[in-house]
């Protein structure tokens, strides 16, 4: 791994760890922005160091367009039609949510120097992977509002994609395409749904939408 | 074999042909045409199938099966199922459109009722004869969806569809333990035909073939109705129209005897046998026979009455096959000949007697728009056909002379006597045992038809419905003296009968041969002659009591008339309503087996001082259904509801709990 490498994947941890920290869903979607175009540059960092291909320019070009660029602009949209903007009552709070994501990567590289099949020098990748993973179904879990849901699945897909790259140094074009267009129906679906739900409601705090239990 | 094949093409084509019609008298009266013109052709091959004519041979179709191949068979024993089969659809068939009328104009439940009714006896039909398990599963569940459907004609009734309901589930569990059946012999025998799986069968294991005959004893018990299965009958058959529940009762559970003489054969025949499986079907026969007309004995509704009857009647079948097999199993094939014989005799008469009293009261609920016995009364004198063949049914299915359930009943009787399965005690015991269980089986049954006969047709009209019923069309009570008249016949004419079972018994899939005990065909014969006495003495003495009542009649001119009418309780001029009643004649049974029925009685007679109009309603909840499967199920149900607190209507904690699960395996795997 070169150093910079290391340094995007040093960025990926920081936008986890300040994601935990901020109540402003702006704030929230401009940070996976940042996580994004970190990602999307990861492909090329890695074409300088053992020559650059057509597939990782592609790769790149594409995961910047969805990841850095279209989901946060999507999100934005659907933020301004909430009229919200902050998350005020998380299920867990902010000091106790970097304490636990902080907690989580420590697990990640428990698990990561444990998975035999991954060569040592990819170890970095593969804590960030599991670590954005586990960051992302956090997020799922510690907080109402629904955009939040939808920041947490991007992030899963991201540590996802990071996975697959740990795993197969180089990752086909046809599977990072697979997953990308799981993550673009995915974050259309969950936007629309998420605007229907305020049309609806008034609110999008998912945890009212409790009367559906039998 | 062509015969056959035209007989079910006939039945097949004439229910399709039902939809193109219109009005609902043309499609009763094609789909009865198509029905009996089936069964003709279909008898005709079954008669020729019973004379051995087809035996050995197997028939394939050209249709091609996913697995295996539509083959069947005519042999005597399939062709003997076949001849039942055929009999009893035939003359329900006559019996429905009349009975149908009644529901009214409904053209298109007219259409799905006969093109159902001729797929349900083209399947039965189908059954008896395939000789491939693929082939034979096919059927099985064409029979029971069809009969299915049938019970839910009038699928309005909230009651209807809970009985629909309850028989699917029933029918499907036998039908589950019959696939595992099939698949087991499949895997061991390398095919799925019926004649691999006979050749195959030496070199089955104990274990293998004691899971065989379990799987097969519940699978067709299901459908037969033994003692802890019976439960779908009760329900279903006071549901359906009173033809298709003849037809259910009277050949339908009979397709389940058909399928475990069937697994006898699969099982390698004699040799496959052991003692243990005959004493179950004993025990098991008995312990159905007994409940099943204790139960009978206390209804109130009159197809819920015959429906538990049938399961006392599956019992006797199960025992004389149980004797058949225990004959078998110790190679005493004098035992295992009247075993076999007293079950099949009284397969063929339960089909007659059982079809003949369900569209006996199914006569009487046209008649009086009711099937509460305790509502009817006196209709012997308004429908005197119908009343005579019901009496004549009810006779025949208490065993008594000279009608066919006698001779059947006696040879099991015989079988268990001349036999004696050896001269140890132990043996002697299971012998009283076994005769014990039959003489209550019997006396019960007495009790129960009298009781059905007594308060339904004799007595006083209850209601302003029985009083002003009248009799039913012929088209309707022919078939049931049609039937009444099979039943006299056989009782007349024993030793007929029992030379053609015989060629039953020649049967290769059964491998039971030889003549039958002298003594027994003496008594038979003996037999058949103190019925021709029975019935010449009940002639002359209803020649008598002409002579003496005309005579009487002159000297009542002369002094003041004296009337009565039955079941006066010796009161001078009683109303009809302080007659006995099907309940109260059932009361001295239902307090003495209390614990059995443990009875549910809804409103009292209280001590009061001045009498008031008082209502009371006592019903008997079904041992198995209501007082094991029920609680059993709400037990159950409420063990699950402790699960519900996971379902926490909130998003998070569904997602923290996949979390939690994905984190744990992860740990899991990293950890050991």
């Amino acid at each position: 791994m070169t150093s910079l490498q290391n340094m995007l994947l040093i960025v990926v941890l920081i936008t986890d760890l300040t994601m935990a920290a901020n109540s402003r869903l702006g704030t929230c979607i401009n940070i996976t922005a940042i996580q994004g175009f970190a990602l999307g540059f990861l492909p090329l960092a890695i074409g300088l160091e053992k020559g650059m291909n057509f597939e990782l320019v592609a790769i790149a070009v594409i995961g910047i367009a969805l990841r850095g660029i279209l989901f946060p602009y999507i999100l934005h949209r659907s933020l301004l039609n909430s009229g919200t903007s902050r998350e005020l009552k998380p299920i867990v709070g902010y000091f106790l949510s970097v304490a636990i994501v902080l907690v989580l990567i420590f697990a990640s590289l428990w698990i990561s120097i444990r998975i035999d099949f991954i060569a040592p020098q990819l170890l970095l990748l593969s804590t960030v992977a599991l670590s954005t993973i586990f960051a992302g179904t956090f997020f799922i879990v510690g907080r109402r509002l629904a955009i939040m849901q939808i920041l947490g699945y991007i992030l899963l897909e991201n540590g996802i994609y990071c996975m697959g790259l740990a795993f197969v140094q180089d990752i086909p074009m046809i599977v990072e395409l697979g997953v990308l267009f799981d993550a673009i129906v995915a974050v259309f679906v969950m936007s629309v749904a998420t605007n229907k739900i305020h049309e609806e409601f008034e609110h999008f705090d998912i945890q009212k939408l409790d009367s559906l239990k039998g | 074999m062509m015969l056959f094949g035209i007989g079910i093409g006939v039945l097949v084509g004439g229910g399709l042909l039902t939809l193109v019609l219109k009005k609902s008298a043309g499609i009763n009266k094609l789909g009865m045409a198509s029905v009996v013109a089936g069964n003709v052709f279909v008898i005709v091959a079954a008669l020729l199938g019973l004379s051995g004519r087809y035996a050995g041979e197997v028939y394939q179709f050209f249709l091609p099966l996913p697995v295996g191949a539509v083959l069947f068979s005519l042999s005597p024993l399939s062709s003997f199922f076949l001849l039942i089969i055929a009999v009893v659809t035939g003359l329900a068939a006559v019996y429905a459109p009349k009975y149908l009328a009644h529901y009214g104009e409904m053209p298109w439940r007219f259409k799905a009722h006969w093109l159902l009714y001729n797929l349900l006896a083209a399947s039965m039909m189908l059954v008896v004869t395939a000789q491939n398990a693929v082939f034979f599963m096919l059927a099985w569940e064409g029979m029971s969806l069809s009969s299915f459907f049938l019970v839910l004609f009038q699928n309005e009734r909230t009651k209807v569809r809970r009985a629909g309901w309850i028989y699917l589930v029933f029918t499907h569990v036998g039908a589950a333990c019959l696939l595992v059946m099939f698949a087991l012999l499949a895997q061991v025998s390398g095919s799925f035909d019926f004649d691999a799986m006979r050749a195959a069968a030496a070199g089955f294991s104990p274990g293998l073939k004691a899971a065989i005959f379990v799987l097969a004893l519940v699978g067709f018990g299901m459908k037969a109705g033994f003692f802890p299965m019976y439960v779908w009958l009760p329900e279903a058959h006071p549901a359906a129209p009173s033809h298709v529940s003849a037809v259910m009762s009277g050949v339908m559970i009979k397709t389940a005897i058909y399928g475990i003489v069937l697994t006898l054969g699969l099982l390698g025949g004699g040799q496959g046998t052991e003692l243990w499986m005959g004493w179950t079907l004993v025990v098991l026969g008995l312990v159905s026979g007994i409940f099943g007309i204790a139960f009978a004995a206390v209804q109130q509704n009159a197809k819920r009455l015959l429906a538990y009857s049938s399961v006392e009647n599956i019992g006797i079948i199960a025992t004389g096959l149980g004797v058949w097999f225990i004959g078998m199993a110790s190679s005493n094939e004098v035992l295992a000949r009247l075993g076999l014989m007293a079950a099949l005799l009284h397969t063929v008469n339960h089909a007659l007697f059982k079809s003949l009293l369900f569209m006996g009261a199914g006569a009487l609920q046209l008649a009086t728009e009711t099937l509460d016995l305790d509502r009817m009364g006196g209709l012997l004198k308004k429908m005197p056909r119908s009343g005579l063949a019901i009496i004549a049914g009810a006779v025949a299915i208490s065993g008594l002379p000279p009608f066919n359930g006698f001779v059947g009943e006696f040879l099991l009787y015989s079988s268990v006597f001349a036999q004696g399965f050896g001269s140890s005690l132990v043996r002697a015991v299971y012998v009283i045992a076994i005769l014990g269980g039959l003489s209550i089986i019997g006396a019960l049954a007495v009790f129960t038809f009298t009781k059905l006969v007594g308060t339904s047709l004799l007595g006083e009209p209850r209601t302003d419905h029985a009083a002003h019923a009248h009799e039913v069309p012929a088209s309707m009570y022919v078939p049931m003296l049609v039937l009444a008249g099979l039943c006299l016949f056989i009782g007349l004419f024993p030793l007929p009968v029992m030379s053609a079972l015989k060629l039953v018994l020649a049967d290769s899939g059964l491998a039971v041969v030889g003549q039958l005990p002298s003594g027994i065909v003496s008594s038979l014969a003996a037999m058949q002659w103190v019925a021709f006495a029975l019935i010449g003495l009940i002639g002359v003495f209803a020649l008598v009591r002409s002579r003496v009542l005309s005579l009487h009649k002159v000297e009542n001119t002369s002094r003041h008339k004296v009337g009565s009418t039955t079941w006066d309780c010796g009161y001078h001029n009683p109303t009809p309503r302080m007659q006995y009643t099907a309940s109260s004649f059932a009361q001295p049974l239902a307090s003495f087996a209390q614990p059995l029925y443990s009875p549910h009685r809804d409103g009292s007679i209280g001590p009061d001082l001045f009498p008031a109009p008082v209502a009371r309603k006592i019903s008997f909840p079904d041992l198995i259904l209501d007082r094991a499967i029920k609680p059993m199920y709400s037990w159950i149900s409420r063990a699950f509801e402790t699960f519900s607190i996971i379902q926490h209507g909130n998003t998070h904690w569904y997602v923290l709990y996949i979390v939690i699960a994905l984190l744990a395996v992860l740990f899991w795997s990293f950890v050991i």
